[in-house]
């Protein structure tokens, strides 16, 4: 049974083709000779990221040299970034850089200072974390309004500089651009932060993937405890969401969509609804509010229809003592 | 060190010059053919006799005027041929100086007998021996590469267990005083390290300085008519590629 997003649903279909049609996109690539390295920061499935400059001016950035992969995936990628270049806490690519002999592509992105998300959620303060939430819902929302879900929305992908309270959305390798009614690959996201469409290999899913993955993402910060959801593995993963919310609401879900689970869940066993209240504790209890109760219980829902937006959590009352401070900033 | 055994046999056809046998064991590759005139030549041998005993009769065995007793113990025998080996080679050391081993010397070194630089961009230099001391059992022979001005370790374990004063601490000095148009010219060619492509930014940083100081350097000595192309120690000859390179910086 098909399905389709509750907003944004066509924007594509309102914008040229060569918005959204990545493949017949020509990169412009600029001379590597510009940017040099100083150390490796990081490292993913596809990439290997370094700290550097840019000459003459001495710009620090962040050069992410791109492994092997189909050229439709990086054309997807820097035209995605190419679209949403400017956006609120999108991270911004300065240039895209190519060995001519090795034709090893790289990708040039504004620095940030960031400290380690493992290192910084504890430190937040209710305010700091509605703060910096807030932040990520802006982008998001923005994303969802140019017609492109992110699908892979996580902490390492959330960059933030607190000296500066800068905070900035990477790594759109895995983003692409939603139309209506098309069928998507499930294999995206971190396990952690998957959604249960795709565990249960729903294909019709939309933008409130990310709504759902920011919200695994928020319970962490939240309830201090990193990761919310802990899979061992892709099948693990729904029995961790099915103890926390339940198995009479996973076979509503199924139900309302036509869908089954496959043999794997056989021993699935039954779980009741736990109340969020019951994961407040001595440490996490400075972040928690009923506002905050209210907000979470309304995005990781089973039913991604059923989410709140990333423009109506925005709305929401938990963010009222962020929300104008943020758009001064 | 497993070496041919010396023939003493005077009734063998196969009789060989000691000098010839010791030039053709294995090992010895990087010594040349001492004359036997500068070898009997008492002057020459002045202090060796603080390193061997029974000079005379070494150089009589060297130059085969005599062969080693077969009345003596084989303990003996072994003794003096090795004395005698040392010897020549002490010999060596000094020969290699004059001006007729320098040309022997000469003939290896275009020979490539000591072998070539290992460094890449000193594209094939050949080598030249050399002893960072003059007196022996101090330290192994050494290798001098004169484009890059510096000193290697031979590749072969039969090489770099030779002493170095066999050759002596003057040897690739003196033979470019005498061959000075021998000395190659310097490559300006430095390995630049780098990670996808990318330069390593404090390698680069260090480059620049470097080429910073080398362009004041030459602008300074055109300035004074002082001229710097031509190829000494110390000059620099500078690929096309290079300039081609400098040039594009310079625009930038």
């Amino acid at each position: 049974m098909s399905s389709i997003s509750r907003v944004y649903a066509d924007v594509n279909d309102n914008k040229p083709q060569s918005y959204w049609n990545y493949e017949n996109l020509s990169i412009s690539w600029g001379s590597q000779s510009n940017f040099e390295v100083t150390q490796k920061i990081g490292r993913g499935k596809y990439s290997e990221v370094f700290e550097g400059y840019r000459l003459p001016t001495g710009l620090k950035v962040v050069i992410k040299v791109l492994k092997p992969v189909k050229r439709k995936k990086i054309k997807r990628e820097i035209k995605i970034l190419q679209n949403l270049n400017g956006g609120p806490q999108v991270i911004q690519l300065l240039d895209v850089v190519r060995d001519s002999i090795s034709k090893t592509s790289a990708l040039v992105f504004e620095y940030v200072d960031n400290i380690e998300f493992r290192i910084l959620y504890p430190h937040l303060s209710d305010t700091e974390v509605r703060y910096y939430m807030f932040q990520v819902l802006e982008a998001l929302d923005y994303a969802h309004s140019m017609g492109i879900m992110h699908r892979d929305v996580k902490p390492h992908n959330i960059m933030i500089d607190h000296n500066q309270k800068k905070l900035r959305l990477i790594d759109w390798g895995l983003a692409e651009f939603y139309h209506a009614g098309r069928e998507y690959n499930v294999r995206v996201a971190s396990r952690y932060f998957k959604g249960p469409e795709l565990l249960v290999d729903f294909r019709y899913y939309d933008y409130s993937l990310d709504i759902w993955s920011f919200g695994a993402t928020i319970a962490s910060i939240v309830f201090q405890r990193e990761p919310f959801f802990h899979g061992k593995s892709n099948t693990d993963q729904l029995v961790q969401i099915a103890r926390v919310l339940g198995t009479d609401g996973l076979y509503q879900y199924l139900k309302k969509y036509n869908l089954t689970l496959g043999p794997q869940y056989e021993d699935l066993g039954h779980y009741l609804k736990r109340q969020w209240v019951r994961y407040v504790n001595q440490n996490n209890q400075h972040l928690v509010s009923d506002e905050f109760l209210d907000f979470i219980d309304k995005i990781l829902r089973y039913d991604h229809n059923e989410r709140l937006t990333a423009k109506e959590s925005m709305m929401h009352p938990y963010f009222d003592p962020v929300r104008n401070v943020a758009k001064t900033i | 060190m497993a070496s041919a055994e010396y023939t003493s046999d005077s009734g063998s056809e196969y009789t060989e010059y000691w000098i010839d046998w010791f030039l053709g064991n294995r090992g010895n590759e990087y010594f040349c053919d001492v004359d036997v005139e500068y070898i009997t030549d008492r002057f020459n041998l002045t202090g060796l006799n603080q390193y061997v005993d029974r000079i005379s009769l070494l150089v009589d065995i060297i130059t085969d005027r005599t062969q080693i007793s077969e009345n003596e113990s084989e303990q003996t025998r072994a003794r003096l041929e090795d004395n005698a080996k040392f010897m020549y080679a002490l010999i060596h050391a000094r020969y290699i100086i004059t001006q007729r081993g320098l040309s022997k010397m000469m003939e290896k070194y275009k020979n490539a007998d000591f072998g070539y630089c290992p460094r890449v961009f000193c594209k094939l230099t050949p080598l030249l021996p050399v002893g960072l001391s003059d007196s022996p059992k101090v330290a192994s022979v050494k290798l001098y590469c004169p484009n890059c001005e510096d000193i290697y370790n031979p590749k072969s374990s039969r090489h770099s267990s030779l002493d170095g004063a066999f050759f002596g601490t003057s040897f690739p000095a003196m033979f470019f005083q005498a061959y000075p148009e021998l000395l190659p010219s310097h490559s300006v060619d430095i390995y630049t390290p780098k990670i996808f492509g990318f330069h390593i930014h404090d390698y680069a940083k260090l480059t620049r300085w470097r080429q910073l100081q080398k362009d004041k350097l030459v602008a300074r000595l055109d300035e004074q008519g002082i001229g710097h192309d031509r190829n000494t120690r110390g000059g620099f000859v500078e690929s096309q590629k290079d300039q081609d390179e400098a040039f594009k910086k310079s625009r930038m």
